[in-house]
């Protein structure tokens, strides 16, 4: 058998090629960092919720509930986009939600669509479940705290390079008082460069 | 053999090359050009589906803002939001150039490299998102797409050093502002009115007389008279309907798209460049009209002739006579001219006014872009011609007849591969109009009536149980394509 190099080459190249065109996959840490585009990802939500949480449950707004021996019940609100980016605000509420909870420090109630929907639930059990497992209207627990916030941007871009600051604010309000009992912001500054041309 | 082995490459490349590209655009036209008139959008995206070939991988941006038009004509916002939020990713990462892109185009045509879109094809992308939030009522991410399609123009506004070209839109910035009004900004909402009145000030769409009197009336509210001064707006007596707005009113907003847009096709120049001297060349159109353009001959270094010639200069003076295309403007004829809006407990008629004119901003388009496009497309042919003459000399055989043939079928292979980039959305609509009705909140049915240009009637549509909440903005979307 007789190898020729120039074969030999080309070979190599088509399969450099075949395998540098192949979709590739692997499995990473789900809190591990990755930018590829530079854009608010699931890094900066979970990196802003667990921050504002941290700093929010320090505070001093939680002894006169400690004091009394009670955990007071909070409910998130709405917390608006107002940046430059379709960010998925329902993610960052779920972060918001699961480091409040995980804190053991507050009670969390449901929100507004999840509560219609358990109301409907209870209205279909008052109609077919049986009396001893039926669930009775009117006996939801009350929230004392309501958690809102806005997520802001400002882009400063000039061709391929961009400098992108995030400011994430939140507010902790007393429904029965309207009292703001713990505000917090944490910003993100970013730089983002693009290539020009690529071969 | 060297020669036929050259000959071979060029027939190949550029077979490959004609049949990749060169028809692509006019099967689009071909197969989706009447779908706007027939209303089966979702037929029509299935046929798009189907057949990816119609655009090619050069054209993902323009398949999928295709497909995001006609699920926001067939009223289905989030099926055209997750193709038109495609479409905006493909454009941002077009940002980065392919060199191999960029050569192949110096060497074949315009229509290898990606499609970016026209720059109001991609405000109109933006719209149509900012549209499909609005209509969905979910007016905080409309705002967020507004903000995005600032990025867009700040873009446009920074390669554009002379304030000349394309870099605002009047109509992006009036629905903004009205967007900003439905969630209590007042300031950011006259701010974009200002943006708003400045565009259409600047740009090819003429400022529409209500919205003029409207924003006149609106700075005046919001204490920002200067506002008035700078944009030179002075009131009127019989502004129809502006007394009724006041910040943060509750109205219905009647989006309307009337008549088909513009689509490109291309002209096709011949004439003569000479080396450091003179370009003239002529379009003899359809009706026998010749148009002549006539300027500097755009330069070609040395070195790029030298390569084209494989070792042969050419020296001031040497004329080539040269043949290419153009993108040119090509109008659909649409009956539809505009729209009147009749709302239940309301006696006023409200008649649509436009906010934007595709075929305005096409043009508009062509005319900033020709001689960018006309100086790439010369150098590229006299490039191609220099070649082509080389090759031509390198394969003759002495065969007199299959001389002739060789040289015929090189010239026509030339010729065939100088085709003119004429991808375009045209599925998008020749006008957007606006009809704004201020109502109390309730419960609402709305005639719609679309008119010829001589007002007549041509077709009608009930819309009912429009609901509007206090201090809220109801859009509903109507399209006549006839």
């Amino acid at each position: 058998m007789i190898f020729k190099p120039k074969a030999i080459l080309c070979l190599l190249m088509f399969f450099l090629l075949i395998v540098g065109c192949s979709t590739k996959v692997t499995r990473v840490q789900s809190d591990s960092t990755i930018d590829i585009t530079g854009k608010w990802n699931d890094t900066d939500s979970r990196l802003v919720a667990e921050e504002m949480i941290r700093d929010c449950l320090s505070q001093r707004w939680l002894y006169k509930w400690e004091s009394e021996n009670r955990r007071p019940t909070v409910i998130v609100g709405k917390i608006v986009n107002k940046s430059h980016e379709h960010i998925s605000v329902e993610t960052f509420v779920k972060d918001v939600e699961r480091a409040l909870l995980n804190s053991g420090k507050v009670d969390f109630v449901a929100t507004k669509t999840e509560r219609e929907q358990l109301r409907d639930e209870k209205a279909d059990m008052a109609e077919n479940a049986s009396v001893q497992t039926r669930k009775d209207m009117g006996e939801e627990t009350g929230a004392d705290l309501m958690m809102i916030g806005t997520i802001n941007s400002i882009p400063d871009q000039d061709g391929g390079k961009a400098v992108v600051f995030y400011q994430t604010n939140m507010e902790l309000v007393e429904i029965e008082s309207n009292r703001k009992v713990w505000i917090g912001e944490k910003k993100i500054k970013k730089y983002v460069e693009r290539a020009k041309v690529r071969f | 053999m060297k020669n036929r082995t050259f000959l071979c490459c060029f027939a190949v490349t550029a077979i490959s090359v004609l049949v990749s590209c060169a028809g692509r655009s006019a099967m689009r036209l071909e197969k989706l050009a009447d779908v706007t008139l027939t209303g089966n959008y979702q037929s029509a995206i299935e046929s798009i589906r189907k057949n990816p070939n119609l655009y090619g991988k050069n054209s993902q941006l323009l398949y999928n803002l295709d497909i995001g038009v006609l699920f926001h004509y067939a009223h289905m916002y989030d099926s055209s939001n997750l193709y038109l939020q495609r479409a905006a990713d493909i454009y941002n990462e077009l940002f980065t150039r392919s060199v191999t892109n960029e050569a192949a185009a110096i060497l074949v045509n315009d229509n290898v490299r990606p499609y970016r879109g026209m720059p109001f094809e991609l405000t109109m992308m933006h719209q149509l998102i900012t549209f499909n939030y609005l209509a969905k009522g979910d007016v905080d991410e409309a705002l967020v797409e507004v903000r995005r399609a600032q990025l867009l123009f700040d873009e446009l506004e920074r390669k554009d050093r002379k304030d000349t070209k394309y870099s605002s839109d009047g109509m992006f910035h009036y629905v903004a502002s009205i967007a900003y009004d439905a969630v209590g900004e007042s300031d950011n909402s006259m701010i974009s009115l200002y943006k708003s009145i400045k565009a259409f000030q600047n740009g090819p769409v003429p400022l529409p007389r209500p919205i003029g009197e409207f924003a006149y009336r609106m700075f005046i509210l919001n204490d920002r008279p200067d506002d008035n001064v700078q944009l030179g707006l002075k009131g009127g007596e019989d502004t129809e309907g502006a007394e009724n707005f006041t910040n943060n009113s509750s109205e219905i907003v009647f989006i309307g798209y009337a008549g088909r847009g513009p689509s490109l096709d291309e002209k096709v120049w011949r004439g003569t460049y000479v080396k450091d001297g003179l370009l003239v060349v002529n379009h003899v159109g359809p009706n026998g009209v010749v148009e002549t353009i006539s300027r500097p001959a755009p330069y070609i270094a040395d070195s790029e002739i030298k390569k084209a010639s494989k070792g042969k200069t050419t020296s001031s003076g040497t004329t080539f006579h040269i043949k290419f295309a153009l993108p040119a403007l090509k109008k659909t004829p649409s009956r539809t001219a505009g729209f009147s809006v009749r709302c239940s407990g309301i006696s006023q008629t409200f008649s649509s006014i436009v906010i934007n004119d595709l075929e305005k901003q096409a043009q508009k388009y062509l005319d900033d872009t020709k001689a960018a496009t006309l100086s790439r497309t010369v150098v590229r042919v006299v490039l191609r011609t220099i070649a082509a003459q080389k090759a031509k000399a390198e394969i003759q055989t002495g065969n007199a007849l299959a001389n002739l043939f060789l040289n015929v079928g090189t010239d026509v292979l030339t010729d065939q591969m100088e085709r003119a980039d004429t991808r375009s959305c045209f599925l998008l609509p020749r006008t957007v109009q606006i009809a704004r009705i201020p109502v109390k909140p309730g419960t609402y049915s709305l005639d719609v009536s679309t008119h010829d240009k001589s007002g007549n009637i041509i077709g009608t549509r009930k819309f009912v149980d429009v609901e509007v909440k206090a201090r809220r903005k109801t859009f509903v979307f109507y399209s006549s394509f006839k």
